[in-house]
């Protein structure tokens, strides 16, 4: 009786410990063993995009084709766009478990990972159970995936240049005779925004959103400094100090004080409804079509420079695994299999032949002419219009797109052009170099508020330049913008040095 | 003698367990979850304090044989230009908010408690209390609607009456009273119940010996409700006060959508923070920054807490 208190006290407090037993234990099945007596172990893959209604369906149909083939049972957790990053600092930092992870320049950041210590270094295993896809990736991208001489993912193939284009509705091409492609620069614009302006009240000459960000003729290696394309003294400047860009600026503010501009560009989210002559987009090879698809209605695009391949262009999308995964091998092997086998690859970029997509026809005129190229095969898609939004990923996150098929509408030559324009794409002077930001991290951590305060503003033309781009030299300069450079210029002077 | 052991029973650890069962018993799943969820991460703070890196399997494992770097996660907080406008913005409008999030709820509450009809005093507080539950960004998209500069209904009306269209999101004169108004208009519902509640609570016997006196309703409010509400009320301040370095993040990050030109009286500590870190990943400069504003929040409630009870021991937290 006297004990009755702590007894139930200690109940609850067992029950409680069951609970949190149950919440964190990872229930490990007993070892399963596929036809060729194989261990079987599962792979845990985080990947970006939201999580879809037939995931599993897709994911069960390739783990019965994974489970003999390699011995491996995968599990996707799929992480939306507006989470990814940070749900993955998370599982990163606080020893989750994962064995894959989706990885890139522009989420998850993959140079800072490397250098954390989060990924495993590959350069081994790719000379095994990597071999096959290391032979068939362009060695452009492997180079790219190199930190401090080593590799920490696998790197998705495909475009590898940076391709910044102006996007212009079709309907307004056609009605104005505009001879688009001629169109490059900022400057050349003007004309048609004035025509567009005066005939269609409608109709935004140049829509723009918080997104934006101004043709940059520079790799900024951490925005807003970095190198300018073509500099090869590899001099390390601050991106709005370049006479380029403030020339860039003063145009965008003669647009937006023309009307030209919409008033609300700064903070807009697209809005796909809103009729426009002309946006910018972050292009590749027959992207035309797939913004066409996305928008309701023809457009047709021009490039605004030529392409340049910097590390964060060519880090567009890989793949890493975990340094402290029990089952590398596997997870090599993995990896190996999706970008070289046909099958696996288009069941997970497509999901199920037959439910979600069939095979169609590749007309035989077009077939004749794709003769020779590489990544040439003989079927295209034809997605299925019930079911294609209970399965739809990113092409680009489990793998490389060359080993996909096309869709119906795009030419069967499609990756063959991709190759091309990879290997025609230009090499920024200073691709390779990966800036270490240990020494400066604190200024850095600042100039996020000062870009986010006046970038937007600026970039869209929304502000006086006069008043606030000094206001924005200043801030930066406060931030310690100045020793940023310095350490920069100090570390590529090095890296040049040892690249000689 | 009997007296005596019994006083010493219940001296002892078992016998003061005994003697208080059902309010121990009452409290353990909560004094549980705090245990779990915010005694055993404290030591967490120690990430503050290093530069996490990971060097083996496990969060604990890393945490160890990271390097000490002792306050330099701290640096990022003050190494910009802003540092003071950010403290200054985080501040004074918490401080503002402090005030009115008394000052209009203790006034709404005193209303509705004077309407006679308790169907139409429920819908009144219903409507006041629905805006709480709306997320900040489904309320920075009804605000938008408004203020947009293309297609805003207040656009358009100024636009009737043949004014010159303003650029809401740009100018950054309007903004400190938008927040303010939108953020009472968001939290009053919720303070309004509290304090309705604690004036129900209110023994009726109170008023009508004043009533017998011949006491008007003002006067009733002034001698018997005020003063009657007062432990709450400085309860609630007191709380208040500790979370003056705490800027509500929903509030001016979503509502002004990150527009550019109005940072300087948008910007605060947490939207700092935010943009700072949200890139890098380095969860000791985070946890250095959140450590900065427990601590400074800590400081004032003990303060406030001080103050109180030199004025007023009773009402005082502890």
């Amino acid at each position: 009786m006297k004990f009755g208190l702590l007894k139930r006290l200690a109940a609850v407090s067992m029950a409680a410990v069951m609970v949190i037993g149950t919440m964190t234990g990872c229930g490990k099945s007993g070892s399963e063993k596929n036809k060729n007596g194989d261990e079987v172990v599962e792979l845990v893959w985080y990947q970006v995009g939201d999580p879809q209604k037939d995931q599993e369906k897709v994911i069960e149909k390739a783990n019965e084709y994974l489970v003999d083939k390699i011995g491996v049972r995968l599990k996707v957790n799929s992480v939306g766009w507006g989470d990814y990053n940070q749900k993955m600092q998370v599982v990163i930092n606080t020893g989750d478990n994962w064995d894959l992870c989706f990885s890139c320049s522009w989420a998850n950041d993959y140079l800072q990972n490397a250098n954390k210590g989060a990924f495993l270094v590959l350069d081994d295993y790719l000379e095994k159970d990597g071999k096959e896809m290391y032979e068939s990736i362009d060695p452009k991208f492997w180079e790219a995936a190199k930190v401090k001489g080593k590799t920490y993912g696998v790197p998705s193939e495909k475009e590898i240049g940076s391709m910044p284009m102006w996007v212009f509705t079709k309907e307004y091409v056609d009605k104005y005779k505009i001879p688009y492609e001629k169109i490059h620069t900022l400057e050349d614009l003007e004309p048609w925004l004035k025509i567009i302006k005066e005939k269609e009240p409608d109709v935004v000459p140049m829509y723009l959103t918080k997104d934006y960000t101004a043709p940059t003729y520079m790799d900024k290696i951490q925005d807003p400094i970095g190198i300018e394309y073509g500099d090869d003294t590899l001099t390390v400047k601050n991106v709005f100090e370049t006479d380029k860009m403030k020339s860039t600026l003063k145009t965008m503010r003669k647009y937006y004080e023309a009307g030209y501009i919409n008033k609300d560009a700064a903070t807009a989210s697209d809005d796909k409804a809103q009729k426009r002559f002309v946006t910018k987009g972050d292009g590749q090879p027959y992207a035309e079509l797939v913004w066409g698809k996305d928008l309701g209605y023809e457009v047709v695009a021009s490039p605004i420079m030529d392409t340049y391949v910097t590390n964060a262009s060519a880090r567009g999308a890989l793949t890493a695994i975990n340094a402290q995964t029990k089952n590398p091998e596997k997870a090599v092997a993995l990896l190996n299999l999706i970008n070289t086998d046909e099958y696996l690859r288009n069941l997970l970029n497509y999901g199920i032949e037959g439910e979600h997509w069939e095979k169609a026809e590749v007309p035989a005129e077009e077939a004749e002419t794709a003769k020779g190229k590489p990544y040439i095969y003989d079927t295209k898609v034809k997605l299925n219009e019930e079911t294609r939004k209970d399965y739809s990923v990113a092409y680009w996150v489990q793998g490389g797109l060359f080993g996909t098929y096309v869709l119906e509408n795009e030419p069967i030559d499609k990756w063959a052009t991709f190759k091309e324009f990879n290997d025609a794409s230009e090499v920024a002077p200073s691709f390779g170099f990966d800036f270490n930001l240990d020494p400066v991290s604190t200024q850095v951590a600042g100039f996020r508020n000062v870009l986010d305060e006046f970038g937007k503003s600026l970039y869209t033309g929304s502000v006086d330049l006069d008043e606030y781009l000094p206001k924005l030299q200043e801030k930066l300069k406060a931030t310690g913008v100045d020793e940023v450079i310095e350490e920069m210029q100090k570390q590529i002077d090095e890296w040049q040095k040892s690249e000689k | 003698m009997k007296e005596i052991t019994k006083k010493k029973q219940r001296d002892t650890f078992l016998g003061r367990l005994k003697a208080n069962k059902e309010l121990l018993l009452l409290s353990t799943p909560g004094a549980i979850w705090f245990f779990l969820f915010a005694y055993l991460p404290l030591f967490g703070i120690l990430v503050a304090f290093k530069k996490y890196r990971i060097t083996g399997d496990g969060f604990f494992y890393n945490l160890f044989t990271s390097e000490t770097v002792g306050y330099e996660n701290f640096k990022f907080l003050f190494s910009s230009g802003d540092a003071w406008i950010i403290v200054r913005n985080t501040v004074l409008y918490n401080a503002v908010f402090v005030v009115l999030g008394v000052a209009i709820p203790v006034v709404l509450a005193l209303l509705l408690n004077e309407i006679k009809n308790k169907g139409m005093m429920k819908i009144y507080q219903s409507s006041m209390f629905l805006p709480y539950f709306l997320s900040w960004v489904v309320v920075s998209y009804c605000v938008f609607a408004f203020l947009n500069p293309e297609k805003g209904y207040f656009n358009a009306i100024i636009q009737q009456f043949g004014g010159n269209p303003v650029s809401w999101y740009a100018e950054k004169s309007y903004w400190p009273f938008i927040i303010i108004f939108m953020s009472q208009w968001k939290g009053m519902g919720y303070n309004t119940v509290v304090y309705l509640a604690s004036i129900c609570g209110i023994d009726n016997t109170y008023y009508e010996a004043a009533v017998l006196d011949g006491a008007a309703k003002w006067q009733q409010i002034k001698y018997i409700t005020l003063p009657l509400l007062k432990p709450v009320i400085t309860i609630l301040l007191i709380m208040a006060v500790g979370g003056i370095f705490k800027a509500d993040f929903g509030l001016f990050f979503q509502l002004p959508r990150d527009s550019g030109p109005l940072y300087p009286v948008t910007n605060v500590l947490d939207t700092y923070i935010f943009r700072a870190l949200k890139t890098n990943g380095e969860i000791g400069m985070s946890s250095a920054a959140a450590l900065f504003q427990s601590t400074v929040g800590f400081i004032l409630i003990m303060i406030a807490n001080k103050i109180v009870s030199k004025v007023d021991n009773e009402n005082a937290l502890f």
